[in-house]
């Protein structure tokens, strides 16, 4: 088990024992470092941002500062689903540049669920992704009670810049229109 | 031990010793002697080191041991330099002007910024992946290394430089970029700006990066010696220091400002009295509160300063020119120095008072005294009156002429300023929500509703004032320019008048941020290398003195800057030649016709910078990375318009991003979009008749007789659900800095000012989406930037 100081590699993000929040999507549980997240708060209207990756939902408005949304289930690559009443978006605190506010980003999940402690015995290694899809995006599993949830690697899934718009995206329907 | 003034006398005489002239080197012997016997075992190692082998090396030279006696001259100047570089408290040697001072609190407050990046760079060098990661860490490091350079900072300096001598030699072996040593360096330079930031000078001890080069070097098989062991000084200044103290030296440097300011007025207008009764003012005020808390030095330089300017008040036949000027721009210089002393963190250069004292009652008895070393040529206006013949009357004797209309200001940090904005945001949005309530709407009580309306006008007027306060003029950041040329007109003998147009154009203060470092660089280039000397302009069949000119304007939604000058213009050729060595350009590329504006394009290219200063190129090089990276981070564009013989005029175009604008808010299919009104110059029903698909171009307009392109803003943003109707939507024709164009919209909801809010710069939004706004409803618009989407529009077409 990786007990030694959490220094965090810029390339691979590894899971460490601690306090997460669980929240749903799709039929599975996901974990994500609690220390990471700074609110969660209801669906609210999303302006689309056009040019940008299709898991992009858009930007908001949170209290004054524009941040944009990612749709979680597009980015790991889940079935998408028309948002209910128990939708929600976690804003999660993002590594930003030392000394200044951390940069934030809005996360769309189906509900979250609660707050679990997953200490060093119950932590484990991400499995190796099958396919593509999602490589790199799970930083380990964390077993909570009788299930094994997979802990994300938030860095890696929001990093938007490395991604390139698939398929479908707005970038597209420029040229589908023109 | 007391260096300065040791070390001060040292120096000079170093640099005036003659190799055949034995009492001149046993001076400096017995000088080198004296340091020696001050010196004690907190002092570094090194600097022991440095003054034993001086003084061995005087002592053969003395003796005339040695067969070349020029040589072992060289070396005991070098082991000398190698003293004072040992002293973190230099400062005396190199005290900063007021003027560097305003430049070192920006350099320091950018410098923030450059090591994270530096430093997110470095970490990135280890991701084998990332190519361009080793290039942007030098780049910051060479610029760090210059910006201290022009600074003094003389410890930065050579810290930067040797890593960067350290990556060139690392990266051409197996080992790769020295991360550690280049994050030991950012470490280092972490406390160096927070000890700057609190207002010291001197600098913590670099051990740690000299260790991190020394292993490097080790690992080399080189020689790892023991340059790691240097302990520093002790002394990190306590910022804090005395309330009222640190209240004289704040305003005290404010005064010193507009001293300077007006002293620069004064060469231009030499018959002016206002100037002259400001400076004294100024001079008076910092002498009386000087006085108050026991600051003798300062109390007598600006006693001297003082005189000197009573004096140009009171006798109509002794006029602030030449000599007098350059004095009390040095007094006030030497003021500031002093100023930096008070707190203790560096020590007050006494030498300098006693030799600048001179020169002022040299000045107030009519003679003409030798220019200090520095300060060689005067520059700036004509006048071949020397002292003593000035007709024009020097204006009333000042004891009641008016105070100066300076508006009652409140200084208010910058975060305090941003949290108030934003807060002041969240009201207003909070406010609407409330309106908006069915709950509230459901009550239909007269009073409630004037209560209401009362509110949001009050809440109104404050986010109009509270936006206000974030705009500032782009005066301030042109008179830090005037300084600069003045210096450098007088060190390179040029005659130079800076001309500056339209300095009340307000500027956001993110962006005036950032375009200062680029103005400096291209003001120093326009200076240096642009404008030519006198003999040469007059053989040209110019005026001998050249021409600067400053300009701020808005134009079409844009700020545009202009960096103007008279000069001898771009080298076309120069410029190929040297794109073609450096591997920039093929050969049959510069052959087949290649565009002006390409060629002044390769001036940007990163690594250009260097070749042209190696092979002296016009200088039009240096640093101009650094200006495309700062303007292209607030994403404007550059322009050059250069024209041999007649000049250059560099073109920031500034898109209003993070200002407040007077926005049209559009409807284009479900989103509703912000477009600058100032672009925006007609807004009409595009009556199907004009606007015409043409062969190869898409459609067109014929405006007033021109004939324009026409965009679909819901095509080039790429919107589904738009433009249906064409015949029911509307055509604004709009002027951005890239031509006029035609945008069509679904609809005009209204006319707003909005703040310009950037969105998250990890997102890869197009370039014709300048950043969101929030709309009175709480819900965000994007704004657009006309000149991006005219680009974006020409690109898909393409």
């Amino acid at each position: 088990m990786h007990s030694g100081p959490a220094s965090r590699s810029h390339r691979v993000e590894r899971a460490y024992p601690g306090r997460y929040l669980s929240f749903h999507l799709g039929c599975g549980a996901y974990g994500l470092d609690i220390l990471r997240v700074r609110e969660i708060i209801a669906m609210i209207d999303i302006t689309p941002l056009p040019g940008t990756p299709d898991f992009v939902r858009g930007i908001i408005n949170l209290r004054g500062r524009i941040i944009p949304v990612v749709e979680l289930r597009r980015r790991l690559g889940i079935a998408a689903a028309a948002d209910d009443d128990q939708a929600c978006i976690i804003v999660v605190e993002r590594e930003g540049r030392e000394g200044s506010d951390p940069r934030l980003t809005g996360v769309i999940v189906d509900r979250v669920s609660e707050i679990v402690d997953i200490d060093a015995d119950s932590i484990g290694p991400a499995p190796r992704p099958a396919r593509g899809t999602g490589a790199g995006f799970i930083s380990g599993v964390g077993r909570v009670q009788d299930t094994v949830i997979p802990l994300l690697a938030i860095d890696r899934i929001l990093h938007a810049g490395e991604v390139a718009p698939s398929g479908g995206g707005a970038g597209d329907a420029v040229t589908e229109a023109a | 031990m007391d260096h300065a003034s040791q070390f001060e006398t040292l120096a000079r005489a170093a640099m005036a010793a003659d190799a055949h002239d034995p009492p001149a080197l046993a001076a400096l012997h017995e000088q080198l002697d004296t340091i020696a016997a001050a010196l004690n075992a907190t002092d570094p190692a090194p600097l022991h080191d440095a003054v034993d082998t001086g003084r061995r090396l005087l002592t053969s030279l003395l003796l005339r041991e040695t067969d070349d006696p020029e040589g072992a001259l060289a070396l005991v100047r070098r082991s000398i330099e190698e003293i004072l570089s040992c002293l973190p408290d230099r400062a005396p040697a190199s005290a900063r002007s007021d003027e560097e001072n305003e430049l070192l609190a920006a350099w320091v407050a950018g410098c923030t910024d450059a090591l994270s990046r530096l430093e997110a760079a470095i970490l990135a060098t280890e991701d084998a992946s990332s190519t361009t990661a080793a290039d942007d860490a030098r780049r910051i490091i060479h610029t760090i290394k210059g910006e201290a350079g022009v600074l003094s900072l003389d410890a930065v300096r050579r810290a930067a430089h040797d890593l960067e001598s350290a990556i060139e030699i690392a990266e051409s072996g197996p080992d790769g970029f020295p991360a550690e040593a280049a994050l030991a360096f950012v470490d280092w330079m972490k406390s160096a700006v927070e000890v700057l930031d609190g207002g010291g000078s001197s600098l913590p001890p670099d051990t740690s990066v000299r260790t991190a080069l020394a292993r490097l070097q080790a690992d080399d098989g080189g020689t790892g010696d023991g340059t790691a062991a240097a302990s520093g000084k002790p002394g990190v200044p306590d910022a804090g220091g005395d309330g009222t103290l640190a209240e004289f030296v704040s305003e005290a440097r404010e005064h010193l400002a507009c001293a300077e300011s007006n002293l620069l007025r004064l060469e231009a207008a030499p018959d002016d009295p206002e100037p002259v009764n400001a400076v004294f003012r100024a001079f008076h005020t910092i002498k009386g509160v000087a006085g108050f808390l026991g600051l003798d030095l300062i109390v007598r330089i600006a006693h001297g300063a003082e005189t000197l300017l009573d004096r140009a008040r009171a006798d109509r036949t002794f006029r602030m020119e030449r000599d007098a000027l350059d004095v009390a721009l040095a007094a006030g210089d030497l003021l500031g120095r002093l100023l930096d002393a008070v707190d203790g963190s560096s020590v007050p250069p006494r030498a300098e008072c006693d030799a600048l004292l001179e020169r002022l009652v040299a000045v107030l008895d009519g003679r003409t005294t030798p220019p200090p070393p520095a300060a060689a040529a005067t520059a700036g206006p004509v006048g071949a009156g020397s002292t003593g013949t000035g007709s024009a009357g020097a204006g009333p004797a000042g004891a009641g002429s008016p105070r100066r209309m300076a508006e009652q200001t409140v200084k208010v940090s910058t975060s305090r300023l941003d949290t108030l904005l934003t807060m002041v945001s969240e009201l207003v949005i909070a406010q609407q929500m409330i309106i908006h309530d069915p709950a509230v709407r459901a009550i239909a009580g007269p009073r409630l509703q004037s209560s209401v309306a009362q509110a949001t006008k009050i809440i109104r007027n404050l986010h109009d004032l509270t936006m206000s306060l974030r705009m500032v003029t782009v005066r301030s950041t042109f008179q830090k320019m005037a300084r600069l040329v003045r210096d450098i007109a007088a060190r390179s003998g040029k005659q130079i008048t800076l001309v500056t147009e339209g300095e009340e154009t307000e500027f956001d203060r993110t962006v005036i941020e950032e375009i200062g470092d680029p103005l400096v660089h291209l003001v120093r280039n326009a200076c240096d290398h642009g404008i030519e000397s006198p003999a040469e302009r007059i053989a040209c069949g110019k005026a001998p003195t050249g021409r600067l000119t400053l300009r701020a304007c808005h134009q079409g939604g844009s700020v545009i800057v202009d960096i103007e000058d008279d000069g001898r213009g771009l080298d076309r050729d120069r410029i190929l030649r040297t794109a073609i060595e450096r591997g920039l350009l093929a050969h049959e590329q510069c052959s087949a016709g290649i565009t002006d504006r390409e060629v002044w394009q390769l001036i940007f290219l990163p690594g250009f910078s260097t070749a042209a200063e190696v092979t002296d190129l016009s200088g039009r090089g240096v640093g101009m990375d650094v200006v495309r990276r700062n303007i292209e981070r607030v994403r404007g564009t550059i322009e050059i318009h250069s024209a041999p013989g007649s000049g250059t005029r560099f073109r920031f175009s500034l898109p209003l991003t993070m200002a407040i604008i007077d926005g049209m808010v559009v409807r284009v299919g479900a989103g509703r979009f912000v477009l600058p009104t100032l672009a925006i110059e007609q807004c009409m029903r595009p009556v199907a008749a004009r606007v015409t698909a043409v062969a190869g171009r898409g459609d067109m307009a014929v405006i007033r007789g021109e004939l324009l392109p026409v965009y679909r803003l819901g095509r080039v943003l790429g919107l589904r659900g738009s433009d249906a109707e064409p015949v029911h939507s509307l055509l604004l024709v709009l002027d951005t800095p890239h031509g006029r164009c035609c945008v069509i919209v679904d609809e005009i909801l209204g006319q707003q000012q909005v703040v310009i809010k950037s969105l998250d710069p990890s997102m890869p939004v197009p370039r014709s989406i300048a950043g969101g706004a929030i709309l009175g409803d709480g819900r965000i618009a994007l704004i657009l930037d006309p000149a991006g989407l005219v680009a974006e529009a020409a690109d898909s077409d393409a």
